[in-house]
């Protein structure tokens, strides 16, 4: 279909004026609204790879993922009128004290680009708020937490107390990055996974909803 | 359990009571090595030649648990350069003081101590070491871990050690006897300035960043005296900012860009009789740390990278075999790879197959990643990770310069001054950092190195009642700008990670 491989190309090339209409052109051509989401979905995670590889980088992605979100705005009411589910649903923020953004949004847009629905709590997120979200949502499984700084990397521990604490543990996975984060200290603080960037983190939130 | 170190030559034993790693050992020790991570393993800094029961290898001491009878061989990439300051603005020494003091600027890389006459003013000897607190992490932030890890006594203990023994170098130097030292005046950043007095830093490490001190007064420091400390603006624009814009006079009149480019990316923009002011998170990229071949500018450091006939050509710091690249030889490099079309414009690291001779000569791939070889033996290469580790710093930088300008209401054309100070800063090839667009190309034109300026404006601290009057005056015509909640920055900072072929 002439029409998907254009969408995914425009997709990972960026062009957010096109993917709309590209979208819109592939329903009007019949096409599965679920098959016009995974041609999408490839294309980020070709973006994912190479980010990974270091061969594009930080603004190659946003762009991408804009161009992506543009189509998915056009697909949704075909999807949802289409009784189409999410991947799953997951939430993700940065931890309490810390500021940064970036990171943390590519995270999301890469996870948003796996079909997942995320709900983003901003920067500077308290425990409790992570807490409150779990509670009023049993519809996520999984929990992204992100620090940029060795100074608040405690806070990825204090949030994963405050989880269990509340008795929430069991509900969800828990996934923890951001540059000084390690394996081995998300294996410390009893995480489940450490990805070391934005398109390791959609691969393995993937997996958890195929568990 | 004895282990026995051997210390750039320097043999000694030591017995270690509690299973620990070797880094914890040679911090206990005081040796200088380098932890930029802080000791995590993450940055492969603290590697040491080990030898022990599984035979003779270099290792992580961060990651290296001490056993009995192990040998470590401790190499040092030699002493630092001092850099001069080709400024600036003289104050005049006070009529009635006597005796002598010192002038110094405590960098988060290095230290550097000047001897002055106090009735005069006048220089009579230099000296500079790096900061030994580098043990605990090349950046701030790995010092403030630290410092909340329970060694700000010791972080504060070796610096105020190095400093008496600065003292006593300067003072043999120029014959001065060591009790004629009657005062100093302190600049560095602010958390240097915490952990030199013994406060904690830790609030400096998270939201809302708020210091403990701003100083601007006197601290009495064993075998010192009474100590001056700059006035700090905020807890990532400290005394040595102040001392900067204080010797380069920024509030003089005009508009005007000072950009200190030490392990922190400080600046400020002088506009219509105020000062904004703001500090990016560039990472110690330039100086060298992460970055695969990176190395502080000491003997062995690439510090210069042309292409002239068909070669790579290298400059190297004390003119020995290079072993390494240091922050100016990395910026001169992806300059030139950018130039050359090595690098396209997105940062991507063209493949040997995807480039002409003569360049595809020096490209080839390494780990599976494309480089760019920088010598005939090919032991010295850039990667692609090194090319986005300097998009973001470059970013930072040329973003907060964006900020600001937007923050005063000017255009980037206003500017009529650009001066960058700062160890990296005084090597620095301009036109290699406007082609990287680590500030905007229009302001190559205006731009000049001012060396440690920070070092200057702590000798007019020393020496002039007139210029602390002057630093009252600048302090309080600065506006902060906290960037790291500011929307307009991460706009910009994403827009200039690109290149400009």
């Amino acid at each position: 279909m002439a029409v998907l491989d254009d969408l995914r190309e425009k997709t990972m090339k960026g062009k957010r004026k096109e993917t709309g209409p590209l979208v819109q052109q592939a329903l009007d051509e019949g096409i599965d609204p679920q098959e016009i989401l995974d041609a999408m979905i490839d294309a980020m995670g070709v973006i994912g790879d190479r980010f990974s590889k270091g061969e594009c980088f930080v603004p190659e992605m946003l762009v991408a993922a804009r161009a992506m979100s543009a189509g998915t705005d056009v697909l949704k009411p075909a999807m949802a009128a289409g009784g189409a589910e999410p991947l799953g649903h997951a939430v993700i923020g940065t931890v309490k004290a810390d500021m940064h953004d970036i990171g943390k949004n590519l995270v999301r847009m890469m996870i948003e680009g796996k079909g997942v629905e995320i709900d983003d709590l901003g920067v500077d997120v308290p425990p409790e708020t992570f807490v409150e979200y779990i509670k009023d949502h049993p519809e996520c499984k999984v929990v992204c937490l992100s620090a940029l700084l060795t100074t608040t990397m405690p806070a990825l521990e204090e949030t994963i107390k405050a989880i269990e604490d509340a008795g929430l543990r069991d509900n969800v996975k828990i996934m923890v990055g951001g540059a000084p984060v390690t394996q081995e200290f998300a294996d410390e603080i009893g995480a489940d996974a450490y990805t070391p960037d934005a398109g390791a983190a959609a691969e393995r939130i993937a997996l958890f909803y195929q568990e | 359990m004895r282990i026995t170190i051997d210390d750039a030559g320097k043999r000694l034993e030591v017995d270690v009571a509690e299973p620990c790693s070797v880094l914890d050992v040679l911090q206990a020790q005081r040796i200088d090595i380098q932890a930029t991570c802080g000791g995590v393993g993450k940055c492969g800094r603290c590697q040491v030649l080990v030898r022990d029961d599984e035979g003779l290898s270099y290792r992580l001491a961060c990651m290296t648990p001490v056993s009995d009878g192990m040998e470590v061989v401790v190499e040092h990439a030699g002493a630092m350069d001092v850099v001069q300051s080709g400024t600036t603005a003289t104050f005049p020494p006070d009529g009635d003081a006597t005796g002598y003091g010192l002038a110094i600027d405590i960098g988060t890389t290095t230290v550097v101590a000047h001897l002055h006459d106090l009735a005069t003013g006048k220089r009579l000897a230099t000296v500079g070491r790096a900061n030994p607190q580098i043990a605990f992490g090349s950046d701030v932030i790995s010092r403030i871990s630290a410092s909340i890890d329970g060694k700000l006594d010791l972080m504060c203990g070796i610096i105020q050690d190095a400093l008496r023994e600065m003292k006593a170098k300067l003072c043999a130097t120029a014959g001065v006897d060591p009790a004629q030292v009657v005062r100093c005046a302190v600049a560095g950043n602010t958390v240097m300035q915490h952990i030199a007095v013994g406060l904690p830093p830790d609030t400096i490490g998270y939201n809302p960043f708020i210091p403990q001190s701003l100083f601007g007064d006197v601290h009495d420091i064993e075998g010192l005296g009474p100590c001056y400390f700059a006035r700090c603006i905020a807890g990532y624009v400290g005394g040595d900012i102040t001392a900067g814009m204080l010797a380069c006079e920024l509030d003089e009149g005009g508009t005007r860009l000072f950009l200190d480019l030490g392990t922190n990316g400080e600046m400020a923009l002088a506009a219509n009789g105020r000062i904004w002011c703001c500090a990016t998170a560039a990472g110690p990229v330039f100086e060298g740390a992460n970055i695969h071949f990176g190395m502080p500018a000491s003997p062995g450091a690439i510090s210069k990278v042309t292409f002239e006939d068909g070669e790579v050509k290298i400059g190297v710091v004390g003119d020995v075999a290079p072993i390494g690249i240091c922050g100016t030889g990395i910026v001169d490099a992806v300059a030139l790879m950018v130039r050359l079309g090595v690098v396209d414009d997105t940062g991507y690291l063209l493949g040997a197959d995807e480039l002409e001779e003569p360049l595809a000569s020096f490209a080839g791939r390494e780990n599976d990643r494309n480089v760019f070889y920088l010598v005939p033996d090919r032991s010295i290469y850039i990667t692609q990770n090194d090319v986005r580790s300097l998009q973001l710093a470059k970013a930072a930088v040329c973003a907060g310069i964006l900020t600001m300008v937007e923050a005063a209401g000017i255009q980037v054309s206003d500017i009529g001054k650009l001066e960058i100070a700062g160890g990296f800063g005084a090597y620095l090839n301009l036109e290699s950092a406007a082609g990287i667009g680590l500030f905007p190309k229009e302001l190559l034109g205006c731009a000049s190195s001012v060396g440690n300026t920070s070092g200057e404006g702590a000798t007019a601290l020393l020496v002039s009642s007139a210029a602390r009057a002057r630093e009252d005056a600048i302090v309080e015509a600065c506006d902060y700008l906290e960037l790291s909640t500011s929307s307009e920055f991460n706009d910009f900072y994403v827009e200039m990670m690109e290149f400009e072929s």
